[in-house]
């Protein structure tokens, strides 16, 4: 007989993990389920956070933005119509965030490869040309720590707008067209954004790591 | 052609795109080269893809705080 009520709370509590994200926030907008908000935390923890570091290079403030875009989140529910996708809407939301935690904390980010590539480098023949040339993998010769490292710090070093599409697109996984809309940019901008980027972390590899093309 | 091959091998194009590029792949040798060879253009960004590890219990302590900001403000 005591059992009656949890079994009429279980019955009523669905299985979230089978929810979209978009049907977990529309949940939390209308009936302020936590439990539906905490499962989106769980989904977006890991992802989220990732993202964070690499655009804020700073773990730390990526955590204190992390937790501002949640609340902002927990904000904005209400404003979250049906038929939108909720992952470029929250990355959106963190992209603006971590853009006034830079601001806020007065960091700039570098431009050391923006300023070293050339003109010649920014067509698709260039790119495919650079790779024929390439001898085996650039990464052979070195060790891995320094492999990562040189990695990291160039793109770090990319120009801010090539830098935010590679972070969205080959880092966090997303769409051409949902990097766009993160970024108020149109498509055809964010898949040659893409490209450039390719181009000067190549370039710089080849210009940085002379013994890779080597036989 | 190069950036949709690029997002090809990124997965970040739609569907109707994926289909184009699989369809030029597989009638022509030449994009199917070009294919194979912009797989090296990520060498230097898979050097640094290792994950981040989040601080423990971070999304309990958000979760906090986004309570905390309700109590706050009723």
């Amino acid at each position: 007989m005591t059992n009656a009520p949890q079994a009429a709370v279980a019955e009523q509590q669905p299985d979230l993990s089978n929810f979209s994200d978009e049907d977990l926030l529309l949940r939390y907008r209308d009936s302020s389920d936590a439990a539906a908000f905490q499962e989106l935390l769980h989904r977006y923890e890991r992802e989220l956070f990732n993202y964070l570091s690499r655009y804020l290079r700073d773990q730390s403030l990526a955590e204190e933005v992390f937790q501002t875009v949640f609340l902002r989140v927990h904000e904005r529910a209400r404003l979250f119509e049906e038929g939108r996708a909720f992952r470029p809407w929250i990355y959106s939301i963190a992209t603006h965030q971590a853009i006034d935690a830079l601001r806020k904390t007065g960091r700039r980010p570098t431009t050391s490869l923006d300023a070293i590539h050339g003109d010649a480098e920014m067509d698709g023949t260039t790119l495919l040309d650079m790779l024929e040339d390439r001898d085996g993998s650039p990464a052979k010769r070195l060790e891995e720590h320094e492999r990562s490292e040189w990695a990291r710090r160039a793109v770090d070093e990319l120009p801010e707008h090539l830098r935010d599409v590679v972070l969205l697109i080959y880092f966090q996984g997303l769409k051409f067209r949902e990097a766009a809309e993160i970024l108020g940019i149109p498509l055809g901008t964010a898949k040659s954004r893409m490209h450039e980027a390719l181009v000067r972390l190549n370039a710089a590899w080849r210009r940085n790591h002379p013994a890779s093309q080597e036989s | 052609m190069v950036n949709n091959l690029l997002g090809y091998l990124l997965g970040a194009l739609e569907a109707d795109e994926v289909e184009q590029v699989s369809r030029a792949v597989h009638s022509d040798p030449n994009v199917s080269g070009q294919l194979e060879l912009l797989r090296r253009a990520f060498e230097p960004l898979e050097l640094c893809r290792q994950p981040i590890e989040p601080p423990s219990n971070l999304g309990v302590r958000t979760w906090i705080l986004v309570q905390q900001s309700v109590t706050v403000r009723t």
